[in-house]
C-alpha cells in the first residue's frame, strides 16, 4: 500500500504550489531493456516513493520484477512476501538475495493492455544510519490468475539511495510507467 | 512536472450529511497521472459493501482480495460489474470503514485499469486487494454504492479523490 501522506495534505494547497509530496522523475520503457534506473537521486526528502505499471515483452503471462539501489549486485536483499491468490494466501521470504523481489508483473502472454499496478514506499531513503527497509503493495488479475502482494523489503546498507534500478525479465514496454517521488518531512 | 511542485492534489470532497444509496465523482478531471481514493463510509446492516463502479460503462471487473479477521486468514475473487470493494461491513451505522484505492494511470487509453486498495473494518478484519477494469477507456465517473438489500451509506461517511501528477 502506499505511504499516503495525508497528514500533509492540508499543507499541499492546490495544483502547483510546492507540497511536501513531489515528483522528481517519470521514466517509461523502451521496449528494449529490461532495467531502468532513477540516480542521482537528491536526498532533500525524507521518504520516497515509486508509482509504476510495468509490463514486460517476456514470452510468459508474468515476469518477475526486482529492485537494487546504488548498484549493489551483493547478497544484501531480502524480502517477506503475503500474498492471495484467489483461492488461498500464500506467504514466504527470500534473504541474502542480489535483489529485491517485488514479485512478478504482467507479461506478454497474459492479458493484452494489463499492466501491474505497484505502490512501492522506500522509507528513511537518505538515513546513514539505516538498514533501508521498503514497503510495497502490487497486484494483478489475468484470466483466471490472481495476485495481490504486499510485501516488505531490506537492501542491508546504511547508505543513502542515490540510485535504484528496476528490473525485469525480458524488456519493459514502452507503456511502462515508473514515477519517483520524494516526501517530505 | 518540474521538481519542488506538489504532485498531489485534493480533486473533490463528499461528506453525507444524510444517508444515501451511492455517491458519484463525475467529470473527472485528466490533468493527473493517478487518483487515490480515501473514503470512510458506513452502511446501514449487514452485507458487505461499498461496491464500485467505473464509468457505468459494462465492463465486469475481475477481482480478488485477501483478509485477516484476527483468527484465519480468507480470500475470494471474481468478477462482477460492481465489486465489493470492501467485503466487510460496519458493525453499526456510526462505525466507518477505512477503505484507500489507488488507480494508477486512469488517464491512459492503452491500459486496462488495475487498481489496489486496502480496507480495515474493526471488529471484523482487514485486508487489501486489486481488481481490473477491462477497459482501456480513461476513468472519468467513479460511483461508490451501498450494498443491495435497501442498505445505505450513513450520514457522517467521507469519500475524498486525489489526484497524482506526473
Amino acid at each position: 500500500m502506499s505511504l499516503l501522506p495525508l497528514g500533509l495534505l492540508s499543507q499541499g494547497g492546490g495544483a502547483g504550489a510546492a507540497g511536501a509530496f513531489e515528483q522528481i522523475a517519470t521514466v517509461f520503457g523502451t521496449g528494449s531493456s529490461g532495467t531502468i534506473t532513477f540516480s542521482s537521486i537528491p536526498a532533500t526528502y525524507k521518504h520516497l516513493q515509486i508509482r509504476m505499471t510495468p509490463r514486460s515483452n517476456d514470452a510468459n503471462a508474468t515476469a518477475p520484477v526486482s529492485m537494487t539501489f546504488n548498484s549493489d549486485s551483493g547478497a544484501n536483499y531480502a524480502s517477506h512476501f503475503l500474498q492471495g491468490y484467489g483461492s488461498g494466501i500464500w506467504s514466504s521470504n527470500a534473504t541474502t538475495q542480489t535483489s529485491m523481489s517485488l514479485r512478478s508483473g504482467a507479461a506478454n502472454s497474459g492479458v493484452s493492455n494489463v499492466h501491474a499496478p505497484y505502490v512501492v514506499d522506500v522509507l528513511d531513503y537518505a538515513s546513514t544510519n539505516k538498514n533501508k527497509t521498503v514497503r510495497t503493495m502490487q497486484g494483478h488479475v489475468l484470466t483466471g490468475s490472481f495476485q495481490v502482494s504486499l510485501i516488505s523489503g531490506l537492501w542491508q546498507s546504511t547508505a543513502a539511495v542515490s540510485t535504484v534500478s528496476i528490473t525485469t525479465v525480458g524488456s519493459f514496454i514502452t507503456a511502462s510507467r515508473f514515477t519517483l517521488y520524494g516526501i517530505k518531512g | 512536472m518540474p521538481a519542488g511542485v506538489s504532485a498531489w492534489t485534493p480533486v473533490a470532497n463528499i461528506t453525507l450529511g444524510s444517508a444515501q444509496a451511492s455517491v458519484t465523482f463525475s467529470s473527472i478531471s485528466g490533468s493527473y497521472r493517478d487518483l487515490v481514493l480515501v473514503m470512510t463510509p458506513a452502511t446501514t446492516g449487514y452485507g458487505g459493501g461499498p461496491f464500485l463502479q467505473l464509468n457505468t460503462s459494462g465492463f465486469a471487473f475481475s477481482w480478488t482480495w485477501a483478509e485477516g479477521d484476527g483468527t484465519t486468514p480468507y480470500v475470494n475473487s471474481g468478477s462482477n460489474l460492481d465489486f465489493p470493494i470492501n467485503p466487510e461491513n460496519s458493525i453499526s451505522s456510526a462505525q466507518t470503514v477505512p477503505i484507500t484505492v489507488q488507480f494508477l494511470d486512469y488517464i491512459s487509453t492503452d491500459k486496462h485499469k488495475h487498481i489496489l486498495y486496502r480496507y480495515g473494518a474493526a471488529g471484523q478484519g482487514s485486508g487489501m486487494g486489486t481488481a481490473r477494469w477491462p477497459s482501456t477507456a480513461a476513468i472519468t465517473t467513479i460511483i461508490i454504492t451501498a450494498a443491495t438489500g435497501g442498505r445505505t451509506l450513513s450520514a457522517g461517511s467521507t469519500f475524498a479523490l486525489y489526484g497524482v501528477s506526473a
